[in-house]
This record gives structure tokens, sequence and C-alpha cells, in this order.
């Protein structure tokens, strides 16, 4: 399996941004905690193979309006928070974690992806701090506002 | 156009992206249908066939490989092609769809403008 490093995620997680949703980010100064008390939705996702993975999305009431407004091409403003947050970190979870089981893998070695599920304040808390443990995180801003990704080892 | 399409996914959000592309691909609103998953759509398609299927595989109640092994029985669906717009990437995965008649593969995450294509070239080829 391939290394992974939070940059080179980070880098991946901008890409995707950009390519699905039009969605200009980079990275900011925020720490990962200060992003998670902010959050208005999490997901989590769990990937399993030859090592076992747990990617957690969470994003800000800005970045939720800003991805699903460029997926969907209506304006920012449309998007209701309570109705779109859930779906869109989920199928963000789903999208990142198919993303770095690319990473690992390059497509040869079984992993296999689970369904992004929802997750609470508190286990999004919990799961940062495996992940700031044993894995690693990463915090892109843009203008509307932050994403928080942690991936850590199960 | 008259083309009927389906699209498969559990993520609403996804769904409305693949609406979208597929309107601007030329599609007419009433001829495009959403499934959340593989066993919907197979019940959809046994009521009223489609030309496309958008098809993902990481859903639940049927993933996307069990839809497309369920498909391949029926031989009143094997005018029906399926393109795959999925996450995964694992290539005898993948070699497994094509065995049993995927055509096309998108991975997410894509540009609205590569699924719009898509969906124009697969028209095109009916």
């Amino acid at each position: 399996m391939n290394a992974v490093t939070a940059d080179s995620f980070a880098g991946l997680v901008g890409v995707a941004l950009e390519r699905m949703a039009f969605v200009v980010t980079e990275p900011v100064e925020q720490t990962p905690a200060e992003v998670l008390v902010k959050a208005a939705a999490h997901a989590v996702i769990d990937l399993s193979g030859p090592r076992d993975y747990v990617v957690t999305v969470s994003a800000t009431a800005g970045m939720v309006r800003e991805i699903a407004s460029g997926m969907m091409g209506m304006d920012s403003d449309e998007i209701d928070v309570d109705d779109h947050g859930r779906a869109t970190v989920g199928e963000l979870a789903n999208i990142l974690g198919g993303e770095l089981v690319m990473l690992l893998t390059n497509g040869d070695e079984p992993m296999a992806l689970g369904l992004p599920r929802d997750a609470t304040d508190e286990e999004a808390g919990e799961l940062l701090d495996r992940a700031q443990a044993h894995g690693f995180c990463c915090v892109l801003g843009s203008e509307a506002g932050s994403l928080l990704v942690a991936v850590g080892e199960r | 156009m008259n083309y009927r399409i389906l699209i498969v996914d559990d993520s609403p959000l996804l769904r409305a992206t693949a609406r979208r592309a597929v309107l601007q691909a030329g599609a007419a609103p009433e001829n495009v249908r959403e499934a959340q998953n593989g066993r919907e759509a197979l019940d959809l398609l046994q009521k009223q066939p489609a030309d496309v299927v958008l098809l993902d595989i990481n859903m639940p109640v049927m993933d996307g490989f069990q839809f497309v092994e369920e498909k391949a029985k029926l031989p009143a669906l094997a005018g029906v092609r399926v393109a795959l717009v999925t996450t995964e990437g694992n290539r005898k995965r993948l070699e497994r769809m094509t065995q049993l008649g995927v055509e096309h593969y998108l991975r997410k995450p894509f540009e609205p403008e590569e699924l719009r294509s898509l969906v124009q070239t697969m028209f095109e080829a009916r």
C-alpha cells in the first residue's frame, strides 16, 4: 500500500471540490478543533482492507452551501443547510473515501468502502482525536467556509 | 429527445447533479427517473425499461454490482445500457462489470461537463 500524507491528501480534496462543485479552496490557519466546533454537519465512512481507516468529513454551513450549490447549479442562498448538510458531507465522505482508496492501492488491491453515515459532534470529536493520534487531518477553506477531513487508522 | 434515463444513486445530491447533466444533454424531464438503490432500479425497469442507466456502486439495499448481475439474468432488460458513475476504482471489479455488459465508466469526482458528455455519447451511439 502507498503511504499517504496530510499534504498529498489535502491536494486531492482540493481537486475533488474544484472538479465536482467549482469550489476553490486552500489550506487555512484554523485548527481542526476550531473548524469542528463551527461545523454544521459531519459524515463518516469506513475503509477496510489490508489496513482499516475511518474518514470523517465536517463542513461549516458556508462550505455546505458552496459545495451543494456548485454541484446542483443553484445559488448558494437557495441552499437550506438543514436540508442539504447531511447529504453534502455524506457524498463528500463517499468521494473522498474513494480517493483515499485509490491513493492507497492504485486500484490494484482489494479495499472496501463502506456507506457514509451521519456523525454527532461528539463522535466527530472522538474521531478527530484518533486521527491526530494515528493518522492525519487537513483543513481547507474557501471564501464561504471551512472543511475538515480527518483520516484515522482503525 | 425521447431517451429514457434512470439515475441510480443513494445520494440526493448526486441524483440532482446527474439530473441536471442529463437535461443539459437534451433529455426531456419527463423521461428522467431516479432510484435510490439497485433493488428500486430493477423494480422501476421491470415496469418501464430505460435506454440508459447511470449507476452508482456503493449503495445500501442492493449495490451496483448486484444490480448489474441481476440485470444480466433478465432478458427483457438486455437493451438497457449501463454507465457506472462511481468512486469505485478497483480494476478487477471494474473488469467484472465490463464482462457483464457495462459499457461506460465515469469515476467520481467528475466535472459536470464530463457527465453531460458521457450521456450525449450514449445517446448518439444508440
